[in-house]
């Protein structure tokens, strides 16, 4: 499956009023998680935690070395004119010594309170997925021109 | 790029096309194009492709004419660094380098 923006996601993202919680990417604290292949996404979710039987959090990774990651500087909403789009970028992530099993995906996510209330925004599976994690680092490395494009 | 030997004895690496460019300010990896000899400058670009027109061929989205004063080799990293700014992050272990997911936003979808 291709990297995809969850459809509430977006619809918090873009609208905003009348989304409970509602994500503001900039003020908001975004955090980035993986899982194994077990977790079977769908545009359709909404929140870490869903109730289902193949959520994130069903199958997020657990070990040495993971932990969810915040995207701690660099966020940025622009609209690029040359491409006609809007970017949303961050800086990169990085797990330091992880040996928790196998990523399968990475889920980028506003944290909240609980993991039934943390809305989803983007599922990213390509530039490497799946990686064994065995005791080395993890980057992802977003691309230079951003995270999410929403073009006109 | 190759290494001449100045006066000195000191190797001095000399730019060509095809050498990678580490353009500080906008923190981006880019490619020299071109080299004019003449005027001492060069020309990198990088970025993504865009297209201008429809009847144009892609450019890189960005093009930048430097005099070759203004660049200096950097061995570590085995590029050029042209202006200030922070210098790519060498990072260890595995690498996700992930596209941009794009949404298409289209009149009547919203």
């Amino acid at each position: 499956m291709a990297s995809f923006v969850y459809g509430r996601g977006a619809l918090r993202l873009i609208i905003g009023n009348g989304q409970t919680p509602t994500i503001d990417y900039i003020a908001d604290t975004m955090q980035v998680g993986l899982s194994t292949s077990s977790h079977v996404p769908n545009k359709d979710d909404t929140f870490l935690d869903d109730a289902g039987a193949d959520d994130f959090i069903d199958f997020e990774l657990s070990g040495t070395g993971y932990a969810r990651q915040t995207i701690a500087s660099g966020k940025t909403i622009a609209y690029d004119t040359a491409n006609d789009r809007v970017e949303i970028d961050g800086a990169d992530v990085t797990w330091t010594g992880i040996n928790a099993g196998t990523a399968a995906q990475a889920t980028l996510h506003r944290d909240n309170t609980t993991d039934a209330t943390a809305p989803l925004l983007a599922n990213i599976d390509t530039g490497g997925f799946p990686i064994v994690t065995n005791g080395g680092d993890v980057t992802i490395q977003w691309n230079a021109e951003g995270i999410i494009h929403l073009t006109v | 790029m190759y290494i001449k030997k100045t006066l000195l004895g000191k190797p001095k690496h000399v730019a060509e096309v095809g050498d990678v460019v580490w353009w500080a300010p906008k923190r981006l990896e880019c490619t020299v194009q071109s080299i004019n000899a003449a005027e001492h400058t060069m020309l990198f670009a990088g970025g993504p492709s865009i297209q201008r027109s429809a009847s144009s061929k892609p450019v890189a989205r960005w093009l930048v004419h430097v005099a070759l004063r203004d660049a200096h080799w950097h061995e570590g990293l085995k590029m050029w660094i042209v202006g200030e700014g922070l210098y790519p992050r060498i990072v260890r272990g595995v690498i996700i380098k992930p596209d941009p997911i794009t949404i298409v936003l289209k009149p009547g979808q919203f």
